[in-house]
């Protein structure tokens, strides 16, 4: 299987993310949304045994399940048309110009216009033909999550 | 998380007076970052 998704990443030819210690390793990103954030977090790590990693004040949480992490937000309702829980997925790309370009091109909704992040990312976030959310990264430093207020998760005790 | 109807033309992003909840998901992706 390794070998397999390294065959598919040399034919994509887009690398693997530069270290950014304020990111999750992996490359496609799924991000949850919940009313209650700590109810979520608890509730993921009981049922499904993900461990939080980092904690993003009291509106986000990355959640690692093995070498990969999701993250998990934040999103108080009411939700349009009655909708209690939806998602968005957050892609690491080498070059964010060059794919904004290309999505622009293509006729991708553009939610925001790329962004510099004190986390150490430049993002965009766009909607697809199917209205789901994408957020596309690129990594411009490689930030302590102290430097930012974030905080890391002692994976013993569960605590900052 | 800020009164929607405070950002509304900055989420309603398709300009069709009406909040998607693809829009609402992406205004609180950008907001402050996704990380």
């Amino acid at each position: 299987m390794r070998s397999a998704l390294a065959a598919h990443a040399v034919l994509t030819d887009e690398p693997a993310p530069p270290p950014n210690r304020s990111m999750p390793a992996n490359t496609v990103i799924p991000v949850l949304l919940y009313p209650d954030l700590r109810a979520a977090v608890a509730w993921l790590g009981a049922a499904f045994g993900f461990d939080e990693r980092l904690r993003v004040g009291d509106h986000r949480a990355q959640l690692c399940f093995g070498s990969a992490c999701i993250v998990a937000a934040q999103s108080d309702p009411p939700y349009p048309l009655g909708v209690n829980s939806t998602h968005a997925t957050m892609v690491r790309v080498a070059n964010l110009a060059t794919h904004y370009r290309r999505a622009t091109a293509a006729g991708a909704r553009i939610a925001s216009a790329p962004t510099d992040y004190a986390f150490g990312e430049r993002q965009y976030t766009a909607v697809d033909l199917g209205g789901h959310v994408w957020t596309f990264s690129q990594t411009i430093a490689d930030c302590e999550p102290a430097a930012w207020g974030g905080q890391l998760i002692d994976a013993a005790s569960g605590a900052p | 998380m800020p009164r929607l109807a405070e950002h509304f033309a900055e989420i309603d992003t398709d300009s069709n007076g009406q909040l998607s909840t693809a829009e609402i998901v992406a205004y609180i992706q950008q907001r402050r970052g996704s990380r």
